[in-house]
């Protein structure tokens, strides 16, 4: 029994350096996101874009990720890398990936490699069976990056926005 | 309604017009589109060709990695997220791409149309034939219903109505999202054709397609692109509580996605088809040869020299049903040749080369450019009974 509670011990404080987590109490760089819907509605006879709640969404319709991150250590938070994955049933919307302070790099490949829409390619088979090398598109994107270049002191904040479209 | 009748070497062509009331549905075969109802070409999907079911929940969780100093990168994630994706009501209807030839009268024609849901669950439709659409539509007649029946489902997709095979259409048809494995619903309008109609004479009906949910078509009206109707929506599988929102048209954004309606047309038919053939040549010596429109022509009917006379005979048959109207037959002299005075004759009787009150004439037949015309005027047609005229000139060899 004693042993077993030893053991039980070391799981515990071994758990956040075995995986770099910190765990729930602990201070970290948190993240919090949220979805609206983009809707276009005529005010004074213009079109005009709002966000409201994700609801009544339907195939084609647009919808908007907010991604929130907080400094909540104690210490300056360096190199920071925010990834978000392409939600699925939805497409990136091309040029609509945004956050002050931040390179965005993209994926097409599950999110193991990132880099600028202009390096990344994909493979793909054309009529005849054969495999093809072409640029990449918006729809191919699976994962998007941004990685913040200035380190965020404690208590501050930023967002990073892209926008996605149902399909 | 124009057809031209190509021969080797010679020129013979048969106009047949159509009556002169405001027809104006062939054109080459097919129906000239009157309305904004008419569908050619591909219709527009309110989805995109994966549309994602309704009743799917999208989530979203977003990761983060840092250091604090150093090299030991800490990761976290966001909470998940996530909206629900909820029904999306959508149909088009397309009907057939040219007219169907019928006889008068004739039953249980059938009209294939295609019903396709363009939404993301399945979806209840009614479905609704007119076979007197009216204005803007311009026909002649009006078909009734098929003795067996108005509408049904083709099930066997042939095409075809197979009594037996094919079920009647009795309410709302649930229609599945249409994907490469489900295809769209084939959907005939069976008609009955009247008596006494006239070749040419086209019936236009309509088929609607309108989503049985409440509040998706009111008073035959769709309701606009967009309307939300609370809690009225089914998911994928078929389970509700979730809202239903009208989709957009194949018309664009201001035509709702709720209904849609195409148009299909009967055609009374008629066939004109017409032959040339030498049937006998007469020598410069005056020795006379006949039969030479048999299989084993004789050896004489080949002699062609300056002044051999050549008995050509074109043989006109009408076909189809009611009456076709206004057919004209023309026939060019042919070249190096010189019609022979006063040889007309329409179905062995003569007829004067001059424009009068017969129904031949030859103009310009004194010259190379001479062209025969003779108006049989309106052919009445029992079907299956094809009505033939035979036309004879003869000319000389120059």
């Amino acid at each position: 029994m004693r042993q077993n509670h030893r053991f039980a011990l070391l799981l515990l404080a071994a758990g956040p350096l075995l995986f770099n987590t910190p765990a729930a109490s602990a201070q970290t760089v948190e993240l919090v996101t949220r979805v609206e819907r983009v809707v276009d509605v005529i005010e004074k006879g213009v079109k005009v874009r709002k966000t409201g709640p994700p609801v009544k969404i339907v195939p084609g319709d647009e919808v908007v990720y907010t991604v929130a991150y907080a400094n909540k250590t104690a210490k300056p938070a360096e190199q920071i890398v925010v990834t978000n994955p392409v939600p699925k049933h939805t497409r990136y919307k091309d040029g609509t990936a945004a956050g002050a302070g931040s390179d965005i790099r993209f994926s097409v490949d599950g999110g193991k490699t990132f880099a600028t829409p202009d390096k990344l390619t994909v493979t793909a088979a054309d009529k005849s069976g054969k495999a093809i090398v072409r640029p990449a598109t918006a729809q191919d994107y699976t994962h998007i990056r941004w990685v913040i270049k200035q380190s965020v002191a404690p208590g501050q904040s930023g967002t990073v926005t892209f926008h996605a479209v149902v399909l | 309604m124009l057809v031209a009748v190509g021969l080797s070497g010679w020129r013979a062509r048969i106009l047949a017009v159509p009556a002169a009331l405001g027809v104006r549905v062939m054109r080459g075969g097919y129906a000239v589109c009157v309305t904004l109802a008419c569908s050619f070409g591909a219709a527009q999907a309110a989805c995109p060709p994966t549309c994602t079911p309704a009743g799917t929940t999208i989530t979203n969780i977003a990761t983060v990695r840092y250091t604090t100093g150093g090299t030991n990168f800490l990761q976290d994630s966001s909470p998940t997220i996530s909206f629900r994706v909820d029904e999306v009501i959508g149909v088009t209807v397309t009907g057939p791409a040219g007219p169907t030839s019928v006889n008068s009268p004739d039953t249980n024609r059938p009209l294939v149309f295609t019903v396709t849901n363009t939404g993301n669950a399945p979806e209840a439709f009614n479905l609704i034939a007119n076979q007197n659409p009216g204005a803007p539509i311009v026909d002649q007649f009006n078909p009734v219903p098929g003795s067996v029946g108005l509408l049904f489902i083709d099930v066997n997709r042939n095409g075809q109505l197979d009594i037996g095979v094919d079920t009647p259409v009795a309410g709302p048809v649930t229609i599945a999202p249409s994907t490469a494995t489900n295809p769209p619903l084939q959907v005939l309008v069976v008609s009955n054709i009247p008596a006494g109609l006239v070749a040419g004479n086209q019936g236009v009906v309509t088929l609607t397609a309108a989503s049985a949910t409440v509040g998706a078509v009111v008073g035959g009206v769709g309701a606009p692109t967009g309307t939300v109707l609370p809690n009225a929506g089914t998911t994928a599988t078929g389970a509700g509580g979730i809202d239903a929102i009208v989709g957009a048209g194949r018309g664009g954004a201001t035509d709702s996605g709720a209904d849609d309606t195409a148009s299909g047309a009967y055609v009374i038919g008629a066939g004109v088809t017409i032959a040339k053939s030498i049937i006998a040549v007469t020598s410069p010596f005056g020795v006379t040869t006949t039969g030479c429109n048999g299989a084993t022509p004789p050896a004489a009917c080949a002699v062609f020299q300056p002044g051999t006379v050549i008995q050509y005979q074109l043989v006109v048959v009408v076909t189809g049903s009611g009456t076709v109207q206004s057919v004209l037959v023309s026939d060019d002299i042919p070249a190096n040749t010189t019609y022979a005075a006063g040889s007309l004759r329409v179905n062995g009787v003569a007829r004067t080369d001059a424009a009068d009150g017969d129904n031949a004439s030859c103009a310009n037949c004194g010259s190379a450019t001479g062209t025969l015309t003779v108006n049989l005027g309106d052919v009445p047609v029992t079907p299956a009974i094809p009505v033939t005229h035979l036309i004879d000139y003869k000319v000389s060899i120059n």
